[in-house]
């Protein structure tokens, strides 16, 4: 059975209808995992060699236990923004005759093949095997393993239940991300030192192996939590309970818009009342304290730092824009049909959709203008984003927007299609910062800083005045693509 | 109204769509009938642009549909609950087609209110959301939101397999009432025979993407029919 499974998840890799795009795009991914994992694998041999150069008076092992727990943290953290939740379209499966214990005995396994899985193993072991072995022996070293291992699986585990309880309740990724804030900030001032817990922590299991039995048990306790959680959720249809069915009347002021005005309520009350755009949104939103991390006293005095500044500016003044944007018409996949014969010119809806992506971003620059507190010049740069993003991103969002035939659910189970906030979203996120900063990068050498940034400031505002005929240009493409988009949009 | 011409569309090389020439007078109502995967849903389809035609197009009114999008502003259809918005309450969805009409939300409430007896109170309840309906509720809303624009083309697709017996017989009287009142240009798909001869004034029965049989209702259509599908 679970080989079956496996070849329907094979099959419907290469058959989906957005496969000739999507195929790039994972190879593409697939490339890039390829070189760091071959960079991993090298960087794990020569570890012992790197640390002697970095410190060489210092005793190598203590360095390495000292760091692993830096590296678990980390680890979480990056998982917790890019690892992909392993799905399964699950409503065929749970009416045959399988059992749901096999589903998700499935489900766990395959959710092992992860990137973050393979990387520590390929950093550590060989180290591991070569320096402590020599130092404590074999049987050390292969507890020592084991612990580590451990570790991973932990990892793995406890991320994929707070991602998955996550989309329940939005409580989990607040409670989530203030956790991190607090451990970042205790270390960082030092109130405990997480290099030295790790030391203490690494070191009794080269003094006392018998100590590797905690790891492990942790591990096992994720996995068992996870387990149980899914085994509990595999249902088709929870209701939706929200009660936020009857807010609608915060959108009248809107009427006065027109159509315009219509098509935005329309999105925001699907923005409002769908789980899973809803969680993007709010999610997204996080991120507008990245600032926090780039405003700080060494970028702003510096100018030769200002293009953290900028950087910042662009995701702060437009990260909501960039999630929502890259499925702008997917979120509507299921009513697709029905928006396209209806009495709406396509050049209408598009422009539609321009105002509300132009909205978001308006509304991240108004919130973010409280950096303006640290330093006054901030407004400006994060104008000069603003006027960036509005002006340019928006349109190349919706052009490839145009691209994407996939279509999505909205409706919450607990097991969706594929989700795809992992790595492909942030590569196409880093596309829309290259080109901005390529522009920042050539007037900061020619003429200096200032004027960079008004000159990205300056793109920004030519290409919002050029709007309507960038519309039209949008609605040529769109109706070149539309009837694959259609059919995309079909599939479920 | 509507001329079809040439029209093929096939998938895998294989035509689910094939139509040298078909005319549509303003005012008929078409009942297209014949056997599941005939290509009754792809000729809808493919009369409201929603799929490439292989070869040949379809003209409304003089215009390829392909080519401008005014057929919109007269056409309205129903196909599947593909064509409602989920999260909407159903008066917020008739609102919302209003809009895109230029009706006002007064307008829109009056026009409903003749729908009063075909929806029954589930339909237009308050905080009860449209992906919460009922299959056959969804129909009727679906409906309703077609009628309310006053289109002067009609497409619905098997618009009697979702409702129970009382409202298809309501539907039925509402469809001749407003064809007469409005001159409206009807085209249903349907597997019930009866009511489809009842409702018609000209059927087409499709066989594996042709239209094999092309005439005007009369006594006689409805034991041809049942004749042809009996084998």
């Amino acid at each position: 059975m679970i080989r079956t499974l496996w070849s329907h998840q094979w099959k419907s890799f290469w058959r989906s209808s957005s496969s000739g795009k999507g195929l790039a795009i994972r190879i593409f991914v697939g490339l890039i995992v390829l070189y760091l994992l071959s960079a991993a694998i090298i960087l794990g041999l020569r570890l012992n060699l790197i640390i002697e150069k970095v410190a060489p008076a210092r005793d190598a092992i203590k360095i390495f236990c000292g760091f692993l727990l830096y590296y678990f943290a980390i680890d979480i953290i990056a998982r917790f923004f890019l690892q992909d939740l392993p799905t399964l379209t699950i409503k065929p499966y749970l009416i045959q005759n399988i059992q749901r214990r096999e589903l998700i005995r499935f489900l766990n396994m395959r959710s092992l093949i992860s990137f973050f899985n393979l990387l520590p193993i390929l950093l550590f072991f060989p180290f591991v095997l070569t320096a402590i072995t020599a130092k404590f022996g074999g049987g050390t070293a292969l507890v020592f393993l084991i612990a580590v291992s451990g570790f991973i699986l932990a990892n793995h585990y406890i991320i994929l239940y707070v991602k998955r309880k996550m989309e329940l309740n939005n409580g989990w990724l607040v409670g989530f991300f203030i956790l991190c804030v607090a451990l970042v900030l205790a270390d960082y001032y030092k109130i405990f030192s997480i290099s030295r817990i790790s030391n203490a922590l690494f070191s009794t299991f080269l003094t006392r192996p018998w100590v590797c039995v905690f790891p492990v048990l942790f591990s096992v306790a994720a996995f068992i939590n996870n387990d149980r959680f899914l085994l509990n959720n595999l249902y088709i249809e929870e209701k939706d309970d929200n009660q936020f069915a009857n807010n609608t009347n915060n959108l009248r002021f809107l009427d006065r818009y027109g159509i315009i005005g219509e098509l935005i309520a329309l999105d925001l009350k699907l923005i409002w009342r769908n789980k899973r755009p809803r969680t993007m949104i709010l999610y997204s939103m996080i991120l507008i304290f990245y600032g926090f991390i780039f405003y700080v006293p060494k970028n702003l005095a510096n100018t030769s730092h200002w293009w953290g500044l900028m950087f910042a500016g662009l995701f702060i003044t437009g990260i909501t824009l960039f999630h929502y944007g890259s499925f702008l018409f997917s979120w509507q996949s299921n009513f697709f049909d029905g928006l396209m014969t209806t009495n709406l010119p396509i050049q209408s809806y598009l422009k539609g959709k321009w105002f509300l992506l132009s909205s978001m971003s308006s509304a991240l620059l108004v919130i973010t203008s409280f950096y303006g507190l640290i330093d006054s010049k901030l407004i400006l740069i994060q104008l000069a984003c603003y006027l960036y993003n509005i002006g340019v991103n928006v349109i190349v969002l919706m052009y490839f927007a145009t691209w994407n035939y996939k279509s999505m659910d909205l409706s919450r189970g607990s097991m969706m299609n594929y989700q795809a906030t992992g790595i492909v979203q942030w590569l196409f996120t880093l596309l829309l910062v290259l080109i901005p900063a390529a522009i920042y990068f050539c007037f900061y050498y020619l003429t200096g800083p200032w004027s960079a940034i008004i000159v990205l400031g300056l793109v920004g505002l030519i290409s919002l005045l050029m709007r309507d005929w960038w519309i039209i240009l949008i609605t040529k493409e769109f109706k070149k693509r539309k009837y694959s988009i259609l059919q995309g949009f079909r599939e479920k | 109204m509507i001329t079809v011409q040439n029209l093929i569309k096939a998938y895998k090389g294989i035509a689910v769509v094939n139509i040298p020439i078909l005319e549509i007078i303003a005012g008929e109502t078409i009942g297209l009938v014949g056997n599941n995967g005939a290509g009754k849903t792809t000729l809808f389809r493919l009369v409201l642009d929603l799929i490439r035609a292989d070869r040949g197009a379809i003209f409304s009114k003089g215009k390829d549909v392909t080519s401008t999008e005014e057929w919109k502003r007269y056409t309205s259809a129903y196909l599947d609950e593909g064509f409602l918005i989920g999260y909407l309450t159903p008066e917020e969805y008739l609102f919302f087609v209003g809009k895109l009409n230029n009706l006002s939300h007064s307008d829109v409430k009056e026009r409903v209110r003749v729908f009063d007896r075909f929806f029954d109170d589930m339909v237009l309840k308050p905080g009860k959301f449209i992906r919460d309906l009922s299959k056959g509720n969804q129909f009727k809303l679906g409906i309703a939101a077609c009628l309310l624009q006053d289109p002067e083309i009609l497409i619905l697709d098997e618009p009697f397999a979702n409702l129970d017996p009382t409202t298809q017989l309501r539907l039925i009287e509402m469809l001749k009432d407003w064809k007469e009142q409005m001159n409206m240009t009807i085209f249903i798909s349907s597997h019930d025979l009866n009511h489809i001869t009842k409702v018609s004034s000209r059927i087409l029965l499709m066989e594996k993407g042709k239209i094999i049989k092309d005439e005007l209702t009369s006594d006689q259509t409805l034991k041809d029919l049942e004749l042809y599908f009996k084998v």
